[in-house]
């Protein structure tokens, strides 16, 4: 939600959060923002509609068009071969494009001086981030297309996880590293003045609002900028970046998975804990819906060179594996359609299951009819190669 | 005056003072305890803060009954050792999750309770904790060093193995080791039995230990109320009036024998 007259959050505080939806169905004017879905806490969903959708919202220039590019060469031993990767993206990219020219594929999504984020995930820590293989190679061929590394930010929720899995300085020169959530090198959480570094970089004008609470845990969670019923949007994302690439990793959670969507959504709100039990799908849907981020996502590249099959998001080694595969799509929900194939195609092969389940994609359902992309997988365009010599 | 507290937060903060202190008797590791270990400083996670740790993967901790979970990352004898203590709420709910989470072992070391190794992690279910113990690398070394690491945090745990006799009479540990699952709810179905996932569709309140054999599987379920045993009952369209101690034949041939009140036990196809 972007803030303009009304200020929703004042409401809450004076009406009492628990009868806050009771409330508002009561109120038509004010209840357009909340949505009750049955059974489930409201949310502000409807919210993102208000801001009109661009040419370049989600689901992007290509709905429902995905490429897959295999190549049985792009880990070695545990470690994904960057001069591989940069031949799978250069390969995708060209497919998805119907361009010739690797520069003019890129410049149909970004161009100079443009802010470009991109956004990983190395949550997981080192046994399961985006590769630097294909980080790397993404910022090559961006600077090959004319982009300036000064345009350049790579960013996650937390700064510290980049840290610890390599995205610093060092290895990425010239380029911006960043999250909202931040230590400082003695290891501190505020800044001189007594405040966290978090709170500066979280923008209040922007939230999604569920009607669950999040539970301030600062002892713990020292870094943790806010509780209660609201998530506030990174300013990386409303205010840092204009173009923001999206590079998960492809994992399972269960017997669905974490991919492009759920790499955004959870990625760019704060207090999201609240939201995992109650409200998995609907986050990982309606977050994308509101215009930082339908607006302004892209392209995703799915980091499958290597991935989890079992034991996800988090990082069990014996669920570790090589798909050896690199996905992109400027349509999220359709890549995530197919990430999810590759994924159940290991489950089974590994006797974890005996059939795939698409129908626990309720994420995709709710993504697809949000106008974010195309979840229905006869509907989706799948062009894959094999580049393994 | 609100300046200088703020500032002094400030300064506790970095110091990692702000940090929860550890959980009363838990089984963590000292320099003591492996001389010549260096070890960083433990991180604390209690409750649903288990999601600013691992993030959604903490549904599945939570949904089994979880506590609290120290972190640690140990250097010993040259290699690099991730370990996180895991309380859980009882002995089940530790068990639950070692066995959803265990897979291709290499081998089952012989420490208290029940161990699954391969070669970058050592699994253990000990009481109600479960360990899990990660390696950089992968070598023989490692391994080794992850048992030396494991046999000491067990060693720390007291109290008495998790008795399975009340789910599953005459079932050896060893069949447990090896293919036991314990349940309660979906998202453990998910994890350890995803094709299971309808078999518990909408059931809450329920413990079942499950051990499947090729395509038969035997379920045992310890419900918490009348209701849950009814609503499974209902969902298999099965007259719960004759689930009796000589047990039934169900239409679609599970044989279903009711063990003690708000337990029973199948035997069914896979």
């Amino acid at each position: 939600m972007k803030r303009h007259t009304f200020n929703r959050r004042k409401f809450f505080y004076f009406l009492g959060a628990g009868t806050a939806a009771l409330a508002l169905k009561q109120m038509p004017s004010v209840a357009s923002g909340i949505i009750q879905t049955p059974g489930k806490p409201a949310t502000n969903v409807s919210d993102a509609a208000k801001i009109p959708r661009k040419a370049s919202s989600m689901p992007g220039i290509f709905p429902g068009k995905v490429v897959h590019v295999k190549n049985m060469n792009s880990v070695a031993g545990d470690t994904p071969v960057e001069a591989e990767a940069y031949k799978m993206i250069e390969k995708a990219m060209l497919e998805l494009t119907g361009e010739k020219s690797l520069r003019k594929a890129w410049r149909m999504f970004v161009s100079p001086g443009e802010k470009i984020g991109l956004k990983v995930n190395p949550v997981a820590g080192t046994l399961l981030t985006t590769s630097h293989a294909v980080v790397k190679s993404v910022v090559k061929q961006l600077t090959e297309s004319g982009i300036n590394k000064k345009n350049i930010i790579i960013w996650d929720r937390r700064d510290m996880q980049l840290k610890e899995t390599g995205f610093t300085a060092e290895n990425y020169p010239g380029i911006r590293i960043t999250g909202t959530e931040m230590q400082d090198e003695a290891g501190g959480y505020y800044d001189p003045d007594g405040k966290l570094y978090g709170e500066h970089n979280i923008d209040r004008e922007w939230y999604y609002w569920a009607d669950v609470e999040g539970e301030y845990d600062a002892e713990t969670l020292p870094f943790m900028v806010n509780g209660g019923k609201y998530s506030y949007f990174t300013k990386i994302v409303t205010q840092e970046v204009d173009k923001i690439i999206n590079i998960p990793i492809l994992k399972n959670a269960g017997a669905s998975i974490t991919n492009a969507m759920k790499n955004l959504a959870y990625g760019s709100v704060t207090n999201t804990g609240r939201l995992h039990a109650a409200l998995w799908n609907e986050t990982c849907a309606e977050v994308c819906a509101f215009a930082p981020l339908r607006d302004k996502v892209v392209l995703n590249i799915c980091d499958g060179l290597r991935g989890c099959f079992n034991g996800g998001p988090g990082a069990n080694p014996e669920f570790i594996c090589n798909y050896n595969s690199i996905l992109i799509a400027s349509d999220p929900v359709a890549m995530d359609r197919i990430a999810y194939d590759i994924v159940a195609a290991k489950r089974i092969a590994e006797g974890l299951q005996k059939t795939a389940t698409p129908q626990v994609l309720t994420f995709l359902t709710m993504s697809s009819n949000l106008g974010l992309g195309i979840s229905a997988r006869e509907q989706i365009n799948l062009n894959t190669f094999d580049l393994t010599a | 005056m609100h300046r200088v507290i703020i500032c002094l937060l400030a300064i506790l903060s970095c110091s990692g003072a702000l940090f929860s202190q550890l959980p009363e008797h838990f089984p963590v590791l000292t320099g003591e305890d492996l001389p010549g270990a260096s070890f960083s400083p433990n991180r604390i996670f209690a409750g649903t803060a288990l999601y600013g740790y691992i993030n959604g993967g903490a549904d599945l901790y939570l949904e089994y009954g979880f506590n609290s979970a120290v972190v640690s990352e140990i250097n010993y004898r040259g290699g690099n050792y991730k370990t996180t203590i895991y309380k859980m709420d009882d002995q089940e709910a530790a068990f639950g999750i070692f066995s959803v989470s265990r897979y291709k072992c290499i081998s089952t070391p012989v420490i208290p309770d029940y161990t699954c190794q391969t070669r970058y992690h050592l699994q253990i279910c000990r009481g109600q904790y479960y360990i899990s113990i990660i390696n950089a690398i992968g070598s023989e070394e490692d391994m080794d060093a992850s048992l030396e690491i494991g046999k000491v945090i067990t060693g720390k745990i007291e109290g008495s193995e998790i008795d399975f006799a009340e789910f599953l009479p005459g079932t050896s540990k060893e069949e447990l080791q090896e293919s036991g699952f314990l349940v309660r709810g979906r998202l453990g179905i998910v994890n350890g039995l995803p094709d299971l996932e309808d078999y518990f569709k909408g059931i809450k309140g329920y413990t079942a230990v499950i051990i499947p054999h090729d395509d038969k599987m035997l379920v045992s379920v310890k419900f918490i109320n009348p209701d849950a045993y009814r609503q499974f009952a209902a969902l298999h369209n099965w007259d719960i009036e004759e689930i009796t101690e000589a047990g039934l034949v169900s239409k679609s041939g599970e044989r279903v024998k009711k063990i003690s009140e708000n337990r029973i036990l199948i035997a069914s196809e896979y």
